[in-house]
């Protein structure tokens, strides 16, 4: 049984390995920390796991990029997560790059989906899909997330999904 | 002792204070890449002096950068760069970086930039506003003999255009697509 189990064990490891870590890979000498990155983004982010998020995050947690207002620590990325899943229920993500510097992680994804649920709060959705780039670095402390700066290329998902930019008029 | 305490005290906070403002950088054993990343911040994307792309770029390089729905990983040429370049300080003179935090890693630069500027020209074909704009970007570099030859990086385009008001609200932009 012992066998059966690890076995288990080692391919179901594999197969979160294989989702979380297509790309390259840069850290050497800091597999721990890589090891918690992988961890948060199969469960949190892509698993969408909301009981995960204290294993991964502090309590203080500090975005960098958020509009004023947002609340901090775990219920910064309760909100993310819950808010994701309402409007882009099959949302995929993907690392391309991971590197490792110190207590930083940064990571460049590929984030695929379809807008198949209510877009800002109520707007109908528009059922188009979408590909596009998105890259975060994430300070670690003792093995959770204490500070995140992002950026990713919004404006092309929302030409995706068919907005156009236009001037307001005058 | 309690004047010296004191004094010790506010030159330690002085210190912590000014650093929160500064520039954080890793980049201890890769201070060759840090320099060269610097240089080419002043001037190819500060002072915007397009005529000395070679200096940085390789011939040819890899940009993974999808750019407002790009094809994502494409070969590029330094000379196509140009145009961006000559565009951006023609039309954002006082467009300004500052580099709020710096990684090195191997043959790897990550910086993290606050882009300020007022908005004196026309920006991704929309008009002048005239209104000042605050937003960031993250850019990942691989350096080879002391050149660009593969870049990733986004900015937070949609706040730049939200502050210049030339992002209409998501229900006019749904209104305006039919």
């Amino acid at each position: 049984m012992g066998i059966l189990r690890s076995l288990v064990f080692s391919t179901a490891l594999a197969a979160g390995a294989a989702t979380a870590m297509a790309g390259e890979v840069q850290c050497k000498g800091n597999e721990a920390m890589l090891a918690r990155y992988l961890g948060m983004f199969d469960e949190v982010f892509n698993g969408r796991k909301l009981d995960r998020i204290a294993e991964y995050t502090s309590e203080d947690f500090q975005p960098h990029d958020s509009a004023p207002g947002t609340p901090r620590g775990h219920e910064a990325i309760r909100l993310l997560v819950v808010n994701m899943a309402k409007s882009f229920p099959k949302r995929h993500l993907t690392n391309d790059l991971i590197i490792c510097s110190g207590d930083l992680v940064v990571a460049y994804q590929t984030v695929e989906g379809t807008n198949d649920g209510p877009l800002f709060g109520g707007m109908p959705p528009t059922g188009k899909s979408f590909n596009f780039k998105w890259i975060d670095i994430y300070r670690f402390k003792a093995g959770k997330v204490v500070e995140r700066w992002g950026a990713g290329d919004a404006l092309g998902m929302m030409t995706q999904m068919g907005f156009k930019l236009t001037p307001p008029t005058p | 002792m309690s004047m010296l305490r004191s004094i010790i005290f506010s030159a330690v906070f002085a210190a912590v204070s000014s650093a929160a403002l500064a520039l954080e950088t890793h980049c201890k054993g890769n201070e060759k890449n840090l320099e060269t990343y610097l240089k080419m911040d002043e001037v190819l994307f500060e002072q915007r002096d397009a005529e000395r792309v070679l200096e940085f770029y390789a011939p040819e390089f890899i940009s993974h950068n999808t750019d407002a729905g790009g094809a994502g990983q494409q070969k590029r040429t330094a000379e196509s760069m140009k145009a961006m370049w000559v565009s951006s300080k023609k039309n954002q003179p006082n467009r300004k970086l500052h580099n709020d935090l710096i990684i090195c890693a191997d043959d790897l630069v990550m910086v993290r930039v606050t882009v300020t500027g007022t908005q004196t020209g026309p920006m991704m074909g929309l008009p002048a506003t005239g209104k000042k704009y605050s937003s960031t970007a993250i850019d990942v570099f691989r350096f080879k003999d002391g050149k660009v030859v593969e870049r990733w990086g986004n900015n937070d385009s949609i706040s730049t255009l939200s502050q210049l008001g030339l992002l209409l609200p998501f229900a006019q932009a749904e209104a305006a697509k039919k």
